[in-house]
C-alpha cells in the first residue's frame, strides 16, 4: 500500500464498529493475517473508546480521525481527535495479579494498546490529541 | 435500535443492541447468556443491564457463552467482571464457555484467565456449577 487510508467519524461509541470495518478491509487489503487485524483493531478500539467516552465531557462530540498506512511490513497508525487533552500513556498500568475483590478495570485499555502493539507515542498538537500507534511484521 | 423477541417455545429472551446480540435461557438451575457479535463500550451497557436484571431476579449461577462472540474490549471485560463480583458477594458465580481464540487471548492478556472459570464448551461449563454445588 502505498497511499494511506483515512477515515473520519463522529467521536461516539456507535461507530466503534465503523472503525473496526475500516481497518478490517484495509490490513485484509494489505495483506495482513487474522491476528494482526484483530490486535489492530483492539489498540484503535481501545484508543477510540477513551475519545469517545471521556473526551466531550461536556456533550457536543467532535470527530474522530484515523489514519492506517501499511509499508514494509509495519503498520502505522494515527488517531486525531478534537476533545480534551488527554494522554493515555499517563494512566497508571493495571494490577494483572490482584484477586478478584481488588481487581479494576482501569488502565486495561492502554495496557491491552502497549500490549499488542510495538511502539505507542502521544502529542497534543494545534489543539488536537494526536496518538500515534506502530505495529512491525514479527513485532509483538 | 432496540428490537426484543420473545420465543415461548425454548423460553429464550432475544434483544439485540447495535452489533451485539444476547440471548438468555434457563437450564439446570443456570442462567446462559450467549452473546453474539461485538462486546464494546457500545454494546456494554446494554449486556451490563441484562445481566444485573438477572442477577435482581434472583439468578446466582450464570454461564456466559461466547461462542459466538468476534470480539470484546476492556469495556466487555468490565461489564464480565462486576457481575462477577455482585454473584460472589452472594454466594453465586459466573462462568465463561467457548470463547474464540482471539477472545480469549484478550482475557489472557487482562489476566482474568485467573479470575473466570473458563471452559472450552457448555456441556463442561454447566457441569462445573453442579461439581461445585
Amino acid at each position: 500500500m502505498t497511499k494511506p487510508a483515512t477515515l473520519t467519524v463522529g467521536a461516539t461509541v456507535e461507530n466503534l464498529a465503523r472503525i473496526a470495518e475500516f481497518l478490517e478491509k484495509t490490513l485484509h487489503d494489505a495483506g495482513c493475517p487474522e491476528e494482526t487485524i484483530f490486535s489492530v483493531q483492539l489498540a484503535v478500539d481501545e484508543a477510540g473508546s477513551n475519545v469517545m467516552l471521556y473526551g466531550y465531557p461536556d456533550g457536543d462530540a467532535g470527530t474522530l480521525t484515523v489514519t492506517c498506512e501499511v509499508r514494509e511490513g509495519t503498520i502505522r497508525l494515527t488517531l486525531t481527535d478534537d476533545g480534551r487533552p488527554f494522554d493515555p500513556l499517563t494512566i497508571e498500568p493495571p494490577d494483572l495479579d490482584a484477586d478478584l475483590e481488588h481487581r479494576k478495570i482501569g488502565g486495561l485499555g492502554i495496557h491491552f494498546m502497549r500490549s499488542v502493539m510495538d511502539d505507542v507515542g502521544y502529542d497534543y498538537i494545534d489543539g488536537k490529541n494526536v496518538l500515534c500507534m506502530i505495529k512491525r511484521e514479527g513485532g509483538t | 435500535m432496540k428490537v426484543k423477541a420473545y420465543l415461548a417455545i425454548e423460553q429464550t429472551i432475544s434483544t439485540m443492541s447495535g452489533n451485539l446480540e444476547i440471548n438468555e435461557r434457563h437450564e439446570a438451575g443456570v442462567a446462559i447468556v450467549s452473546l453474539k457479535g461485538r462486546l464494546d463500550a457500545a454494546s456494554s451497557q446494554e449486556a451490563e443491564q441484562r445481566m444485573n436484571s438477572l442477577i435482581d431476579a434472583g439468578d446466582r449461577s450464570i454461564l456466559v457463552n461466547l461462542g459466538d462472540l468476534d470480539y470484546i474490549s476492556s469495556s466487555g471485560l468490565r461489564v464480565l467482571l462486576a457481575s462477577l463480583k455482585r454473584l460472589k458477594k452472594t454466594g453465586g458465580d459466573l462462568h465463561i464457555a467457548c470463547p474464540k481464540p482471539a477472545v480469549r487471548d484478550v482475557f489472557t492478556m487482562a489476566g482474568f484467565h485467573r479470575i473466570f472459570t473458563i471452559d472450552d464448551d457448555e456441556a463442561s461449563a454447566l457441569s462445573s456449577f453442579t461439581e461445585k454445588a
